[in-house]
């Protein structure tokens, strides 16, 4: 019983192994980036839209809408991160209806790699807000007792990160798998239908906090400015 | 477990593949297109307003040229008006004023026939009275008459005021004056001698006296002394009757003149009145001329 695809190698030489997780990771960026390339290659300003691109618009404009939510303004900053974090998980979780689909996701690689992204995007946001000195004072606030908890807050979230989705989605996989052979019918059907769902919650939950932990990062910054903004007036 | 590196940094690397890739021909391209049609459609509202603006202030300026165009027309209908009756006006008076000078025309004419008329109806009645008077008086005793009129001028020559009496008397005493008393009948010697008697007892000096007879006189006595004249003569009733007729008729031109001045109207009126007051003038004339023949 394969618990992660990464132990479906379909080529090795030397280190180099194309397992299940890479080649389906390729097939979810081919996939996406298909569609993408398909429907923007002649978009339409006018009212009338082709289908694909009110699609794409919808999806977008409800990606930016949940951002929104979070950030309240600059969302456009973070959506293509953001964005593309949930759509490949999204998409990943979502064909795993496909008979012979391994769901690149239920790979604790797959899972830590996009954890890790996110772990030095937040940085990154916040550095290129806050400016370097503006982006560390946040770990020593409220307090510098509170450093070493910070620090070991920023580690543990991401691997918090990565391990929700791989252990939802493996375990999704699993238990279809060992309810095949327990029940083979019907029941594992509703398994899996109850897998989309919480693929689709998995998504939308690393999503989201990617964007909260970015934001965390930024944020502090933003209410700073808004002090120094009131103490001006 | 032994980690596999190869893999974590595939996945990274395959996810910033994607990020990229989908940055660039998902969410760019999106949300340019999207910022554009909101753009466009802010812009298209914003044109409409522009357009719904410009109109209403068209409406306005319409409204303001209706409204123009109103008092134009209400100003040039007063006008209008105003010129309709002046010259409603001008033309009345004019009417007035011709149906005035018509009616002075006619008042003019009117006397100047009237005149002509009096003149006609003095000679006339004058005479007849003459005629008349002459042949009453020639029927009635000649020398009745005769002397009547002798006693008449004497008892005139007695009732002399005295301040003339002197006078004569004075251009007596400056002047040896014949007396000439002219008559228009024949004096007997002895009226003649009566007459002289008297007016030498009168103004108390003996004078000539030179009797004559004159058809001018029609009926009666004339003393001449130098310029001073006593007479008595029916030339005198003559010019009192047509005194009297003079008088009768303007009264009846006043009642006339009165009555047109209440109906003058219009100068169709002014012209039947004259119209109608000729052919009443020639009906008298005529009527008066047939009563003059009859009479003859």
């Amino acid at each position: 019983m394969d618990i992660s695809p990464d132990s479906i190698v379909y080529w090795q030489w030397g280190p180099i192994t194309l397992n299940a997780t890479i080649v389906f990771t390729w097939v979810i960026m081919l996939i996406l980036i298909g569609i993408s390339w398909m429907v923007t290659r002649n978009l339409s300003e006018d009212a009338s839209l082709s289908r694909w691109q009110n699609f794409l618009e919808a999806v977008v404009s409800t990606i930016k809408g949940q951002i929104k939510d979070v950030v309240h303004s600059g969302a456009e900053e973070y959506l293509p991160f953001i964005g593309t974090l949930f759509l490949f998980i999204s998409l990943s979780n979502f064909l795993i209806f496909v008979p012979g689909y391994h769901p690149p996701t239920g790979s604790i690689y797959t899972a830590g790699g996009l954890a890790i992204c996110v772990f030095f995007a937040v940085p990154v946001y916040g550095i290129a807000k806050r400016g370097i000195w503006g982006y560390l004072k946040h770990y020593i606030s409220p307090s510098p007792f509170m450093l070493p908890f910070n620090i070991i807050g920023e580690f543990s979230r991401t691997l918090s990160l990565a391990i929700r989705l791989f252990g939802n989605i493996m375990s999704g996989s699993l238990i279809v798998a060992i309810l095949l052979s327990i029940v083979p019918l019907f029941v594992p059907v509703v398994m899996e239908i109850l897998g989309l769902l919480i693929g689709q919650i998995q998504a939308y939950i690393f999503a989201v906090l990617a964007m909260v932990y970015i934001a965390s990062a930024t944020r502090s910054h933003e209410k700073q400015e808004a002090k120094t903004n009131n103490s001006d007036k | 477990m032994k980690v596999d590196w190869f893999t974590l940094i595939a996945q990274i690397i395959n996810f910033l593949i994607l990020l990229v890739l989908l940055k660039y021909f998902l969410f760019d391209r999106i949300v340019r297109i999207m910022d554009r049609r909101k753009e466009k459609i802010s812009q298209k509202l914003e044109e409409a307003d522009q357009k719904k603006a410009e109109a209403e202030q068209e409406l306005q300026e319409y409204h303001r040229k209706q409204q123009e165009l109103e008092e134009q027309k209400e100003e040039i209908l007063a006008e209008k008006r105003k010129e309709g009756e002046e010259t409603k006006k001008k033309l009345l008076e004019k009417a007035r004023q011709e149906a005035e000078g018509l009616r002075n025309q006619w008042i003019q004419k009117f006397s100047q026939e009237k005149e002509e008329f009096l003149n006609d109806l003095r000679r006339e009645a004058g005479q007849q009275i003459y005629q008349i008077s002459h042949r009453v008086l020639s029927d009635l005793a000649d020398s009745d008459l005769e002397n009547q009129i002798v006693k008449t001028f004497l008892k005139r020559l007695d009732n002399l005021e005295s301040d003339r009496e002197k006078e004569i008397k004075k251009t007596l005493g400056e002047n040896k004056h014949k007396i000439l008393v002219r008559t228009s009948f024949k004096l007997t010697n002895e009226v003649k001698e009566e007459i002289s008697d008297r007016i030498q007892k009168r103004f108390s000096k003996t004078h000539e006296f030179d009797f004559q007879q004159s058809d001018q006189l029609k009926i009666g006595i004339e003393l001449k002394i130098g310029e001073h004249k006593i007479s008595w003569n029916i030339n005198q009733y003559l010019d009192t009757l047509e005194e009297k007729f003079r008088e009768k008729l303007e009264e009846q031109e006043m009642v006339k003149t009165s009555e047109s001045a209440k109906t003058q109207e219009d100068d169709k009126k002014a012209g039947e009145i004259h119209g109608s007051n000729d052919s009443g003038r020639e009906k008298s004339e005529s009527e008066s001329q047939q009563k003059n023949a009859g009479e003859d």
